[in-house]
């Protein structure tokens, strides 16, 4: 009864998908996105933009909804048209011998002390590479959390062969993020209590840092040894084959999932390939 | 009733300290017995856990002399996972005795026998048996660190419960409770002592201690310094001046006394003193 209460079942056969399985579309996705980012047209890798439209793709054929992808890939996107942003105006050469071509130069005045900002279509390339492979590769990984739970991917990999201690590391460390943003919230709470200034500019939250950042480290340390102590009073150490209750199986469309993502891969690889013998 | 813990000339430091945290120490813990552990803070009840457990010096490593043994076999010489069949083990913070993976109490529970290769089959009758024991039942697909520290509590006895230990070694485990969390807690110790499994608690609830315990051990500055029967010890007000707290029972019974008052025997529960107390009345009222 409560053993199969813990079972995951999924019906969406994209979203059931053995964890292995998505993993190694994920990492071919990564991968492919390095390769495809070299084929480039006047310059641009406008393949890059083609190759990512498979992460939206993925995630609304696995059923997730669009708010759920969206709250987690939008903190992505800001980190990427920061990057373009810093980029496009900024970096205005490749090295010796490049000229500086500018693409835009906006004159607030003619007076020579003003500055005035220019875009430079190097530093808009580099941009534009640079966060759409950060985009993609993000977003491949958005759709494997969001697509499996953290033990269903523990219990994938612990039967691939990684130890026991590997998989509880993983998990473990997952679950510690969370409880670490409650800790230093309570800390933070405890600091101010004290007299400590944690809201203000920059400089004032830079001072309550460490008055917070020290007792959290110290308690995650002093918490540490307590949990080894619970481990080994569970015969977490016990040389023994070990049972497990949950499980993950094949929904057999393993093979055609990887089939697909090897063949789209493939189109691009052979791109590549015909462009660098021309 | 034999013996199944016994502590033979025991001195322990931990690493990099002078002063032993125990020293000296030779007692038997008998089976089936409930044994309630008081002293002051640093008196070294922790580390008397610790060395029952064989976590020091396993553990905590540091330099032991002497010898602790259960059933006979010096706890340096049991295996990877050994003791923790043989000896439950919980402490004060009941937020770490959680595993951080499970996601459900059942799955929690089935943990320690998940890592022991329990049969798949008899796994989730234990743990359900386990579940209706300490009264958790209707939380087993709650998630753990949802709970309550009382629940998580008592979410870590019946964790330990389930391996089926033969003793059980409590540190502490409602100092960090409120009353019902705490009262929830005692409710399970109490039912262990229905089982007749060999207890050895540490708590500074002292009135709570007297109502369970059969035998008393007395720590200070890491020396065994009382060892035996709780109605003897526990109401010895001279045990006060060396850091030691008595119930408050005991404590209004030697104040009595010192008034003048003639009590039967000094009590040191709820019902003693309500029967010793009102009989003292009932005969000064008489005269």
């Amino acid at each position: 009864m409560y053993i199969e209460q813990i079972q995951i079942r999924k019906t969406n056969p994209i979203a059931s998908l053995y964890p292995i399985t998505k993993l190694w579309i994920v990492l071919i996705y990564s991968v492919m996105s390095g390769i495809i980012a070299t084929i480039r047209f006047n310059g641009y890798a406008y393949l890059l933009f083609v190759w990512f439209l498979a992460v939206p793709g993925l995630s609304f054929a696995s059923g997730i909804p669009f708010k759920k992808f969206w709250k987690a890939f939008s903190k992505v996107l800001i980190v990427a048209l920061m990057i373009i942003g810093i980029q496009m105006f900024l970096v205005q050469t490749a090295g010796e011998g490049h000229s500086i071509v500018e693409l835009v130069r906006w004159h607030i005045t003619d007076w020579p002390f003003v500055i005035a900002p220019t875009i430079y279509e190097y530093g808009l390339q580099n941009g534009l590479e640079l966060s759409m492979n950060i985009l993609n590769v993000a977003g491949i990984f958005v759709w494997l959390f969001q697509t499996t739970e953290n033990k269903e991917l523990s219990r994938a990999l612990e039967k691939s062969g990684l130890h026991y201690k590997s998989t509880y590391v993983f998990m473990s460390s997952l679950q510690m993020i969370e409880v670490l943003g409650k800790n230093s919230k309570t800390i933070m709470n405890a600091q101010r209590a004290r007299g400590v200034e944690t809201e203000g500019n920059v400089f004032v939250r830079m001072k309550a840092f460490f008055p917070s950042i020290v007792p959290l480290v110290l308690s995650a340390v002093t918490n540490t040894e307590e949990r080894v102590l619970t481990l080994e009073s569970k015969g977490f150490d016990t040389p023994c084959k070990k049972t497990r209750i949950f499980e993950v199986n094949k929904n057999g469309h393993e093979g055609l999932a990887l089939g697909i993502t090897i063949a789209l891969s493939l189109v691009f690889v052979v791109w590549k390939v015909l462009q660098w013998v021309r | 009733m034999g013996t199944v813990i016994e502590f033979a000339n025991v001195t322990y430091n931990y690493p990099l300290t002078k002063r032993p945290a125990i020293k000296n120490l030779s007692l038997k813990i008998e089976e089936g017995k409930f044994y309630g552990v008081i002293g002051a803070n640093g008196s070294g009840k922790t580390t008397l856990c610790a060395l029952i457990r064989g976590f020091a010096p396993s553990f905590y490593q540091g330099k032991l002399e002497g010898k602790v043994l259960i059933d006979g076999k010096p706890t340096t010489e049991y295996g990877p996972g050994e003791l923790a069949l043989r000896i439950g083990y919980a402490f004060q913070n009941p937020f770490n005795q959680i595993s951080g993976v499970k996601d459900t109490v059942f799955e929690e529970i089935a943990f320690g026998l998940e890592n022991f290769g329990v049969p798949f089959e008899e796994i989730e009758d234990r743990v359900v048996d386990v579940m209706r024991l300490t009264k958790i039942e209707q939380l087993a697909m709650k998630n753990p660190f949802e709970m309550s520290g009382g629940q998580q509590q008592r979410l870590a006895l019946a964790s330990v419960l389930a391996l089926n230990p033969g003793i059980f070694v409590i540190d502490e485990p409602t100092s960090q409770l409120d009353p019902e969390g705490t009262e929830s807690v005692f409710e399970i110790i109490e039912m262990l002592k229905a089982q007749k499994r060999t207890v050895v608690l540490v708590e500074h609830k002292v009135d709570l201690l007297a109502e369970f315990a059969d035998e008393m051990i007395v720590l200070k500055g890491g020396e065994l310094i009382r060892f035996g029967d709780k109605q003897e010890i526990l109401s010895d007000i001279s045990l006060e001046e060396k850091g030691v707290q008595l119930p408050q029972y005991a404590v209004l019974g030697n104040k009595l006394i010192n008034k003048g008052i003639a009590l039967d025997y000094i009590p040191i529960t709820e019902k003693q003193a309500v029967e010793v107390i009102g009989k003292a009345v009932r005969q000064g009222g008489a005269s």
